[in-house]
C-alpha cells in the first residue's frame, strides 16, 4: 500500500514539475509581450471598425433615414451577425460589415436615383439646370365632318378632313425663388401647308405674396374663367373645341383673348372663403379681331380688365364664380372708310364653375359692347354651359353654346371672319386613353344664322 | 333569398374593411429647422392647394407627397383636393399651365424618400402615415393641426370612418 502511495505521489510531483516547465516556457517575457501587442492590436481594430461603422451609418442616416421599426430590425439583425463575429472570427466579422456597407451604399444611391426621379411623378416634364428650365408640350390632331360649310375656321376647307391642331411647346424656368418666367410657343398648320411658330405666352413672373403677383408679358385676358384656365394644350381641357365665344382671335373668336401688359393677381384667404383677383393693364385690340398688339399701340389707349372670382369653400366646396369687365379703345382703320371711328369697347360677364371630384359645371356670360364714337352703339351677346361627370376614364359632357351678334358692329362686320349668330349642342365622350393621352369624339348641331349645320369631331389630344 | 341577408352583410363588412383600408391616419412633418410646430387647418389646406406658397419666415413651401397609390396620399386627395385620384396629375399640370405654381410637388417613390426630401429642403412639408414617424430624428418633426397630434381626438387628418 505504502509503494502504491509512493508511486501516485512521485507522479503528482513529476506532473506539477512538467506543468510549471510548460508554464514557465509560455509565459516567457517576450511572448507575453507578444501576446499582449497582439491583443491589444486586435481591440483596437475592432474598436476603430466599430466606430468606423457607426460613423457611416450616422452619415448615410443624413440621406436615408428609415422608420424606427426597420432601424429597429436592422440594428438586431446586425447585432445578431456581429457578435459570434467578434468573439471568434474578426476577419469574418470585416467582410460581414463590408459586405453590408456595400448594400446600404447600393441602396443609397438607388434612393438617391429615386429622388432624382420624384419629380418627374407629376407629369412636370423635362427640368435642366440650376434655373430649373422645365420644357412640356402638348398637342392634338383632329378629325372632322360637317354637312355644311358654316361655322368653320377660315384655314379649313371642305366638309370631311384630318386636322393638325396646335403644337404646343411649354417652357418655365425659376430665375430666382420668387422670379420665374413661362413661354408657351405653338406651331399652327396653315391651310398652304405652312407651319407657322407663334409666340402665344411669355411672361415674367414676380411672386411678391400669396395676395400680389406680378406678371409681365403677353398672357391670356383673364376675362371669364375658361379663358384664364385653359390655353393652348388641348388635352388639359374636357371637350375638342373651345367653347364658341372663347374661340381664339385667329379662329373668328368675338372676344381678346390675348393681351400684352401687365397684370396683377392675387388671393385672400378669408374667414370660410377665398377671393381672388386679377387685374391688367395693357396694349388692347389692334383694328380689328385678328389683330393683337404685341409691339406697340396704335393709339396709345390702354385696356383694362378686372375679374373679381370669390370661392367659398366653407359654404359650398368646389363653387367659384365672380364678374369679370374689360375695357378698351379700339384704334380707328384709317383703310376702311366703315371704320373710321375709333370703337369703345366694353365688355361684362361672369363665370360660375362647379367642380368636385367626377362633376364638372362650367357656366359663363359676356356682354360686349361697343360704342362708336360717331354715335352707334352695338351690343353682342353670348356665352356657353357645360356639364360633365366622369365615369372611370370615361367622361360624357354636354355643352350649350349661344351668341348673338349686332350685325352691324362694324368691328365684326368689316372681319375677315363670318361672324355668326350662334345657337350650337354638342355632346360629346372623353376616352382617357393614358394617363397623357385623351381620345374625345362629340357630335353638334348647331343652328347659325339660320342655317343648320351638323358635325361630327374627333381628337386625340396628348401630353407629352 | 334566405342567403340575402348573409350578402349584405358580407357587402357591408367588405365596405368597412375596404373604407378602414383606404383611408388612413396622416401626419405633417417638416424640417426641424422649420419654426412652425401647431398650423391651423385652413392653412394647411391652402398649403396644400398651393394658395400659401411661402411660410411665415418667407421660406417657400414644397410639398412632398408619398405616391398616388399610398394610403396617405388618396386622403388629403379626397379628403383636400376633393378631386379623382386620376385626375391628381392633369391637377398639377393645369396649375403650372396657368403660372399658378413654379416648382411641382416631390413624389418620391419610397417613405424613405420623402422622409429624406423633408430632411433636406428646410421649407418642405411632407405627408406620412403615423406609423411611419422616425423616432429621435434630429432632423424632421410631426406638427400639430389645430393643436392636435396625429391620432388625438380631433386631430383633422385622422382616418374617416
Amino acid at each position: 500500500m505504502a509503494k502504491i502511495l509512493s508511486i501516485i505521489a512521485v507522479f503528482i510531483v513529476v506532473s506539477i514539475v512538467a506543468c510549471m516547465h510548460t508554464n514557465a516556457a509560455e509565459m516567457s517575457e517576450e511572448e507575453y509581450v507578444r501576446l499582449k501587442n497582439r491583443l491589444t492590436s486586435e481591440f483596437m481594430q475592432k474598436l476603430k471598425d466599430e466606430i468606423k461603422n457607426e460613423l457611416v451609418a450616422e452619415l448615410k442616416s443624413e440621406y436615408t433615414i428609415e422608420p424606427k421599426q426597420k432601424q429597429e430590425d436592422k440594428q438586431k439583425s446586425q447585432n445578431v451577425a456581429s457578435r459570434p463575429a467578434i468573439e471568434t472570427q474578426p476577419s469574418d466579422y470585416r467582410e460581414t460589415h463590408e459586405a453590408t456597407d456595400k448594400s446600404k451604399a447600393e441602396s443609397t444611391e438607388e434612393d438617391e436615383l429615386k429622388l432624382d426621379a420624384a419629380r418627374y411623378k407629376l407629369g412636370e416634364g423635362l427640368t435642366f439646370g440650376e434655373q430649373m428650365l422645365k420644357i412640356k408640350g402638348f398637342g392634338n390632331v383632329d378629325a372632322s365632318y360637317s354637312d355644311n360649310h358654316i361655322g368653320k375656321s377660315a384655314n379649313q376647307e371642305g366638309n370631311a378632313f384630318f386636322s393638325m391642331g396646335e403644337f404646343d411647346l411649354f417652357i418655365t424656368s425659376q430665375l430666382s425663388n420668387r422670379i420665374s418666367i413661362l413661354g408657351e410657343t405653338v406651331f399652327e398648320f396653315e391651310s398652304t401647308g405652312e407651319v407657322t411658330p407663334d409666340l402665344e405666352r411669355v411672361l415674367i413672373h414676380y411672386d411678391v405674396n400669396s395676395l400680389l403677383k406680378i406678371d409681365v408679358g403677353k398672357f391670356h385676358t383673364p376675362i371669364g374663367y375658361w379663358n384664364r384656365l385653359y390655353h393652348h394644350g388641348e388635352w388639359l381641357q374636357t371637350t375638342v373645341e373651345r367653347p364658341e365665344i372663347l374661340k381664339f382671335e385667329d379662329h373668328g373668336g368675338p372676344l381678346p383673348a390675348h393681351n400684352a401688359g401687365i397684370q396683377l393677381s392675387g388671393s385672400a384667404m378669408l374667414e370660410g372663403f377665398d377671393l381672388n383677383y386679377f387685374f391688367t393693364v395693357s396694349n388692347g385690340r389692334g383694328i380689328d379681331t385678328t389683330n393683337q398688339q404685341n409691339m406697340g399701340d396704335l393709339n396709345d389707349k390702354k385696356a383694362f380688365s378686372f375679374q373679381l372670382e370669390a370661392v367659398p369653400h366653407s359654404i359650398v366646396e368646389g363653387l367659384r364664380f365672380g364678374p369679370t369687365v374689360y375695357y378698351d379703345s379700339i384704334p380707328e382703320d384709317e383703310t376702311n372708310p366703315n371704320r373710321a371711328n375709333e370703337i369703345r369697347e366694353l365688355i361684362y360677364g361672369g363665370h360660375v364653375v362647379y367642380s368636385l371630384k367626377n362633376v364638372e359645371f362650367l357656366m359663363e356670360t359676356f356682354e360686349i359692347n361697343h360704342d362708336e364714337f360717331s354715335g352707334g352703339v352695338f351690343n353682342t351677346f353670348g356665352g356657353y354651359a357645360q356639364g360633365s361627370y366622369s365615369i372611370g376614364k370615361f367622361k360624357p359632357y354636354y355643352r350649350y353654346d349661344y351668341i348673338n351678334y349686332d350685325s352691324k358692329d362694324p368691328f365684326y362686320s368689316e372681319s375677315e371672319f363670318d361672324f355668326l349668330d350662334t345657337n350650337m349642342h354638342t355632346v360629346g365622350l372623353r376616352y382617357e386613353l393614358s394617363q397623357f393621352n385623351a381620345l374625345k369624339c362629340e357630335v353638334s348641331h348647331g343652328v347659325f344664322d339660320d342655317e343648320d349645320a351638323n358635325i361630327i369631331r374627333l381628337q386625340t389630344a396628348f401630353s407629352f | 333569398m334566405k342567403h340575402i341577408p348573409g350578402i349584405l352583410i358580407a357587402i357591408f363588412i367588405f365596405v368597412v374593411v375596404f373604407i378602414t383600408e383606404v383611408y388612413a391616419n396622416v401626419a405633417v412633418i417638416v424640417n426641424k429647422s422649420n419654426p412652425a410646430t401647431d398650423i391651423p387647418y385652413d392653412d394647411l389646406k391652402h398649403i396644400l392647394e398651393t394658395k400659401k406658397q411661402r411660410w411665415d419666415n418667407g421660406e417657400k413651401i414644397t410639398l412632398v407627397f408619398k405616391p398616388i397609390t399610398s394610403s396617405e396620399t388618396q386622403m388629403l386627395i379626397n379628403k383636400i383636393y376633393k378631386i379623382r385620384c386620376e385626375d391628381f396629375c392633369q391637377y398639377w399640370m393645369l396649375k403650372s399651365y396657368n403660372n399658378e405654381i413654379s416648382e411641382y410637388p416631390k413624389m418620391p417613390e419610397s417613405l424613405n424618400g420623402v422622409i429624406a426630401l423633408v430632411s433636406k429642403i428646410s421649407g418642405a412639408v411632407g405627408f406620412i402615415g403615423i406609423d411611419e414617424i422616425p423616432q429621435g430624428s434630429d432632423k424632421i418633426k410631426v406638427i400639430r393641426v389645430n393643436g392636435k397630434m396625429p391620432g388625438e381626438d380631433g386631430y383633422p387628418l385622422n382616418k374617416e370612418k
